[in-house]
């Protein structure tokens, strides 16, 4: 997303695939025709089971196909705004939300859900698979 | 089931980031029950293999939810790590075939619909979990009488959306 506001989330002792995985889920219910696309390779996946979250860093969620059209046609544009979010996880211990207005109410309480869903997830191993280990 | 199977669920379990779970199974045990424990755990997977065949025969790994088995698990596990540790301390801690098939479900996407659990101390106690297909709607039930398998709960993000209650996914815990 070009321009937008960056907000930074602390994912506390969630890994980056559990807090990314977290972060989708909770928009995706709040946006049940949400349609998640790659950052990094523009890919659309059809459905949240098809995201490899292991491999994914950047992740962007439109509202639904009239969304993701828009932005496609137009990129940033007022009459898209707060339509989209862009997950970046470059790291643990932070999760990076890009939208365009953090105080628009749609996005303060989607906001607000991915803290708390990211609050109340049972903690994971702090031991790294040997496919994150490999990629480190 | 050979030992093949088991020696297999143990190398996934520590490629998982799981293998802290191996050595204290071993080190409760002992090298030779822990092989049958593993072998135990490693015939569960082929039960709930077929018991997820049976009820999703259309499933397969380019499909929606992709088919319950260890070369699955292993394929899975570059992709979605977390979907597979999370799935593997779950065949650790239950018995139950249905409630595997559930784990699965909800890893992958399926939503929780419902949660009912009825207990009564020394005399009863019920769980009954639905699901739905996001993709298609259909409804799916599975139930439990054992007490043990409350500890599934535990794996579920506690979430709110416009202020009303989700329980959403299917976490690994620490270990």
């Amino acid at each position: 997303m070009i321009g937008g506001e960056d907000v930074v989330l602390p994912t506390l002792d969630l890994d980056r695939v559990v807090a990314t995985d977290v972060c989708v889920r909770a928009i995706i219910r709040r946006w049940p025709r949400a349609v998640i696309q790659s950052g990094t390779t523009a890919e659309i996946y059809p459905r949240y089971q098809s995201v490899p979250f292991g491999e994914e860093r950047e992740i962007m969620i439109y509202r639904d196909r009239h969304a993701l059209e828009s932005w496609d046609e137009l990129e940033s544009h007022p009459t898209n705004h707060n339509t989209m979010v862009h997950l970046l996880a470059y790291g643990d211990g932070k999760m990076t939300i890009v939208v365009d207005d953090a105080n628009a109410e749609e996005m303060r309480l989607l906001l607000e859900e991915i803290r708390r869903a990211m609050r109340n997830t049972p903690r994971v191993s702090t031991e790294a698979p040997d496919s994150e280990r490999r990629a480190a | 089931m050979t030992m093949d199977a088991s020696d297999r669920l143990r190398d996934l379990l520590g490629r998982a980031g799981l293998q802290a779970s191996v050595d204290s199974a071993v080190e409760f045990w002992g090298e030779e029950s822990a092989g049958k424990y593993f072998a135990g755990r490693a015939d569960l997977l082929v039960a709930a293999y077929r018991a997820y065949a049976e009820r999703y025969p259309t499933a397969s790994s380019s499909g929606s939810v992709p088919r319950l088995d260890v070369d699955t698990l292993e394929e899975t596990l570059q992709r979605n790590p977390q979907k597979v540790r999370a799935f593997l301390q779950a065949l650790e801690e239950t018995s139950n075939v249905g409630l595997l098939v559930m784990v699965w479900r909800i890893i992958h996407g399926d939503t929780i619909m419902s949660i009912d659990m009825r207990y009564v101390e020394r005399e009863t106690f019920e769980l009954v979990i639905r699901l739905e297909d996001p993709a298609t709607g259909d409804e799916s039930c599975y139930r439990s009488q054992d007490n043990d398998d409350a500890v599934l709960l535990r794996h579920i993000a506690v979430m709110k959306i416009n202020d009303m209650p989700i329980f959403d996914g299917f976490y690994a815990l620490r270990v």
